[in-house]
């Protein structure tokens, strides 16, 4: 009995199972079908969906756009002028801070120059009072030394005038003048003397 | 030889009183190198005469050998005798005596001719002493003119002296040009 039931139920299963099958098979065949029909009127719907989608896109990225640069034109014009006024307000500033720093700088020239001319001067009045007094003293020493020489000289040509003269005579003349020409000379000035020499001859004898 | 020593001594003496001291003397006798020459002449002379006689035997007027002029002129100034003994002592004891007489030092700067010497010797004998003599010196440095030195005294008439005197105004002169 048992066996029969087996049998029966084997068979039962088995047509529940085919039965099932074709079921499922239907269920699916239904299914793609529904699901053609759908994707077919789904496909359509979005088709025009996409066109409106992107008709607005267009638009409105056109109008975004738009006001993008609409807003870029006013942050751009801001900043220009932000910028501008930065710039004119920098150059006023960096204008009065280089003429101050300028100012600053000038009369720290000024003054250093002021003191190096002031230093300069006092340099060339030392130097000028030392090379004064350097000068003076060489002008007393020149003075000094040619009065020195003058009279080394001086006293040179009174001591040697005499034995100068006395050679150059001697070296002109040589033997031109003889005793014989001078000898009316020496007679009248030994009639000169002629007292004396008598004197001392007589004296002598 | 104290003989004759002696006789020459008597000689002298003789000579000596038979010159007088007012004589003068010739011009050619200028100095003591002229006296000292006719002394050793009339020695020699002397000497010639004695061994001429020892040769000879004999003294006569042509045995007298030559003597200068000076000496002959001194001995005829004299009145004297080379061919006479007692005149040659005579006339020795006269030189002798004259080179005792003054001597002046005259001092030229180049050789005086023996005619200048003999004029200047004739003044000083005239003016002076008659036997004053001349010692003649040479200095080159004097110039011109001469340097009479007696025996007392200098007198300076060279050239040389007047630069010197007249050294102050050649000086003041160069000076002045200078």
């Amino acid at each position: 009995m048992w066996v029969n039931n087996w049998y029966f139920m084997e068979w039962l299963l088995v047509g529940a199972m085919i039965l099932s099958s074709i079921f499922a098979a239907v269920l699916l065949v239904l299914h793609i079908v529904t699901t053609m029909r759908s994707k077919k009127h789904a496909n359509k719907n979005t088709v025009s969906e996409q066109q409106f989608t992107r008709r607005q896109q267009t638009e409105a990225r056109q109008q975004s756009q738009e006001a993008l640069q609409l807003a870029i034109k006013d942050n751009v014009a801001v900043l220009q002028r932000d910028v501008q006024a930065m710039s004119e307000k920098l150059t006023e500033h960096m204008k009065q801070e280089v003429s101050k720093t300028l100012r600053e700088e000038i009369a720290l020239y000024k003054k250093s120059a002021t003191e190096v001319k002031a230093a300069a001067l006092e340099a060339i009045r030392e130097s000028t009072e030392v090379f004064q007094k350097q000068q003076g003293a060489i002008d007393t020493a020149i003075a000094d030394s040619v009065a020195e020489e003058k009279k080394r000289l001086s006293e040179n040509l009174d001591e040697k005038i005499a034995d100068i003269l006395q050679h150059y005579v001697s070296q002109v003349l040589e033997d031109q003048i003889t005793p014989e020409d001078q000898l009316g000379e020496i007679l009248a000035q030994l009639d000169q003397h002629k007292a004396a020499i008598v004197e001392d001859i007589q004296r002598g004898v | 030889m104290v003989s004759r020593a002696k006789k020459v001594t008597e000689s002298s003496k003789a000579g000596q009183a038979k010159v007088s001291s007012g004589d003068s003397l010739p011009e050619s006798v200028i100095g003591p190198a002229h006296i000292m020459r006719l002394i050793r002449e009339v020695e020699s002379l002397e000497e010639s005469i004695t061994q001429l006689k020892l040769v000879k035997n004999a003294a006569t007027a042509t045995d007298l050998p030559h003597v200068s002029k000076m000496l002959g002129a001194v001995a005829e100034s004299k009145g004297l005798s080379l061919k006479k003994y007692a005149d040659r002592q005579a006339l020795t004891g006269f030189l002798h005596k004259l080179q005792q007489s003054p001597t002046v030092n005259i001092t030229f700067a180049t050789q005086p001719t023996e005619q200048t010497l003999r004029s200047l010797t004739q003044w000083f004998r005239t003016h002076g002493d008659s036997h004053t003599l001349l010692a003649v010196n040479l200095q080159p440095s004097l110039l011109a003119g001469c340097l009479v030195r007696t025996q007392n005294k200098l007198f300076d008439f060279s050239a040389q002296q007047k630069i010197v005197e007249k050294r102050s105004g050649l000086v003041a002169q160069i000076k002045e040009t200078l």
